[in-house]
């Protein structure tokens, strides 16, 4: 399988959006206040009712990835260690959540970034969703699966983001497109990358060492990191 | 065929199938820019068209659809190289069969502000680029397909009408819920793609025929029984696991059966359908005359998402408006367009089904804060606008950049008024 065809994924839209996930895209740290989660709460019916979750994948083997210059970097590598195909996925939550957190923001700038945040928590829940039929697939045929990997961890470069959304034909198979600048629009989406094994495989995290952000990162000056809170 | 000969036909025409299905199966490695084949395998592509009109289609797309500046990025062809080489390939094998070879036009591949950041004009430019390119390379006619976004129907429209005087074919893809990816319905697909001077309109791509069947019912009603209507459906439903669409060749054909009560202009298929799926066609709009009886059109206007028909008392929010107001006077002479856009949320939560729009204030460039204000309304809310001016130009930057088919208010009936303004409703 060098790299295969694109495929739908039938996503079912979640009863509720993650309010804890959000709050913490929102900049609560540890337990969100009570005013917090009342705003969050209010924001995330309506912003919850705008989503249309979307999403396509395809099989393919490392070394054409690589190929085709999707893969670069040295983390992806170390992520893929111990596989030779992976999964490509991408994940929208659709035009009409960028919708209704610009409608939210008019005249409520707190009601703005908290449809924002909820958005981000969203998009999150549709990939966690993506990835539990994306195993369920793998389990069917002995397979394992890493973790998810995205363009703009460590060093794997968003740059590649217009090759991921072409091999995937995001376009027309879910209205995912990137702009001049390597960003996703409709904003909300996510792409990632999990390895494919008949063994038991766990990926790896990048680390900070080489992380964009390895010197201004909000976790890091709190002596945390990304994947750990 | 002649292309001034296209809407008067006795039969309904079959259009052609699938390009990439064809140039997969001929071994189209990924990452390759299929357009890119009009120039470096040309035999290859004209005799997919060759197969196509062998096979009884008479408009034959030529191998355009991805020749846009951002889709050739990085290309060693220009647009316009690879539109001359497409047109041409495409011609020489409609010739033996008198069909007629179509620009075909896709999506940019950018998504257009708000929801994306390419801008409208910038957008209308990049159409008028590729329609020229149509024209000189002697497109019969122009083939805009599978677009899922409304605004960005109208800059390829526009950028049309105002660079060519061929036959436009306009079509867009809906989902299984009857709304396109961006929210668009079917209706106001109808109604603002007329407006804004297709000659036929259609739905293709997405779906298989039984499943866009009731939505090319819907856009048949929302039109004139004359007004040609066509479909260009997937072979089915892609497969799980990848391996191509659903349905055979057989199955399309008896699942097209249906589209002969709709009167089609027009039929074809789209992705995984072949030579072998058109051919069918020959027989299942035998002897069908296109056009429907005609029906009263009552009076409509439209966003992308809401479909408003003016058949009773319509509420229209009207507080969008500076006069008599300090408050909304200052506010357009600061550019303060959040205090407009709260005007424009509150009425919406309060049940108008359309907004009024005027921004007609001592000291305010009112062009230009139209058009300003239009996008940002557009934006935010989903309902269709009513543009109130006197002022023609004014009038003339709002609706160019309108999204759908709105109002427009505050016309006397003098005919140096009406001669004016009605051009530019027209158009």
């Amino acid at each position: 399988m060098p790299i295969g065809p694109s495929r739908p994924l039938n996503l079912a839209k979640p009863e509720s959006i993650d309010i804890r996930q959000a709050a913490r895209y929102f900049g609560a740290r540890g337990e969100a206040d009570s005013a917090t989660l009342t705003l969050l709460e209010q924001c995330a019916a309506p912003l919850l009712a705008a989503a249309t979750p979307r999403a396509v994948w395809l099989e393919a083997d490392v070394e054409s990835l690589a190929q085709v210059g999707i893969l670069k970097g040295e983390d992806i590598f170390r992520h893929l260690e111990g596989c030779s195909e992976a999964l490509l996925l991408a994940v929208t939550v659709g035009p009409g959540v960028d919708g209704q957190i610009r409608r939210a923001g008019v005249g409520d700038i707190a009601a703005g970034v908290a449809s924002d945040a909820l958005g981000s928590a969203l998009a999150e829940q549709a990939a966690d969703a993506a990835e539990a039929e994306l195993r369920q697939w793998a389990a069917g045929q002995d397979r394992y699966l890493t973790g998810r990997f995205s363009p703009g961890y460590g060093d794997w470069p968003i740059g590649v983001q217009p090759l991921v959304a072409a091999a995937l034909d995001t376009a027309r198979r879910a209205g995912l497109c990137v702009t001049e600048n390597d960003l996703m629009t409709p904003r909300k989406s996510v792409t990632a990358l999990l390895g494919l094994s008949d063994h038991p495989v766990k990926g790896r995290l990048a680390g900070c060492g080489h992380c964009v952000l390895n010197t201004r990162c909000e976790y890091r000056k709190r002596g945390k990191t990304c994947a750990s809170e | 065929m002649q292309a001034n000969e296209l809407f008067t036909q006795p039969n309904t025409i079959l259009l052609d199938g699938g390009m990439g299905t064809m140039l997969q199966a001929a071994g189209l490695k990924l990452g390759a820019r299929p357009e890119e084949l009009n120039i470096t395998d040309p035999q290859l592509i004209e005799s997919i068209h060759s197969r196509y009109a062998a096979a009884g289609s008479r408009i034959i797309n030529a191998n355009t659809f991805g020749a846009s500046a951002h889709k050739l990025a990085g290309s060693e062809y220009t647009l316009e190289e690879i539109i001359a080489a497409g047109i041409a390939n495409c011609k020489r094998a409609c010739a033996p069969y008198g069909a007629l070879a179509a620009l075909d036009v896709g999506p940019l591949g950018e998504l257009l502000e708000p929801n994306g950041t390419l801008a409208f004009e910038d957008a209308v430019a990049e159409y008028g680029r590729i329609v020229r390119a149509g024209v000189a390379a002697g497109a019969d006619l122009v083939f805009f397909e599978t677009f899922t976004d409304l605004y960005e129907l109208k800059a390829a429209l526009l950028a049309a009408k105002e660079n060519c005087t061929l036959p436009i074919l306009a079509s867009m893809s809906f989902e299984a819920g009857g709304r396109t990816f961006t929210g668009c319905t079917v209706e106001s697909f109808a109604v603002t793609a007329r407006g804004l001077g297709a000659d036929a309109v259609g739905i293709n791509c997405s779906l298989g025929p039984k499943e866009i069947f009731p939505m090319a019912k819907r856009l048949a009603e929302a039109l004139p029984g004359d007004f040609p209507v066509f479909v260009k459906p997937n072979a089915g439903l892609p497969r799980a696991d990848g391996s191509g669409y659903d349905i055979t060749p057989q199955l399309f054909a008896m699942e097209m059966k249906p589209y002969r009560e709709l009167k089609l202009f027009a039929a074809g298929g789209c992705c995984g359908t072949t030579p072998d799926f058109i051919r069918l066609l020959n027989g299942v709009f035998a002897d069908c005359r296109p056009g429907r009886a005609a029906h009263a059109m009552p009076s409509v206007l439209c966003s992308p998402m809401d479909f408003v028909t003016v058949d009773g008392i319509t509420v229209v929010g009207e507080r969008i408006n500076p006069t008599g107001k300090k408050r909304f006077q200052q506010a357009l002479r600061e550019g303060d367009m959040n205090y407009i856009l709260e005007q424009a949320v509150s009425q919406s939560e309060a049940g108008a089904q359309v907004l009024d729009v005027n921004v007609g204030a001592p000291g305010v460039d009112e062009p230009a804060v139209m058009e300003q204000v239009v996008k940002a309304l557009q934006s935010v809310v989903s309902l269709p606008l009513q543009l109130d001016s006197s002022h023609a130009d004014a009038l003339e930057r709002g609706l160019r950049v309108y999204n759908g088919k709105p109002i427009v208010n505050s016309v006397n009936g003098e005919t140096e008024v009406l001669e004016r303004v009605l051009p530019l409703c027209k158009k």
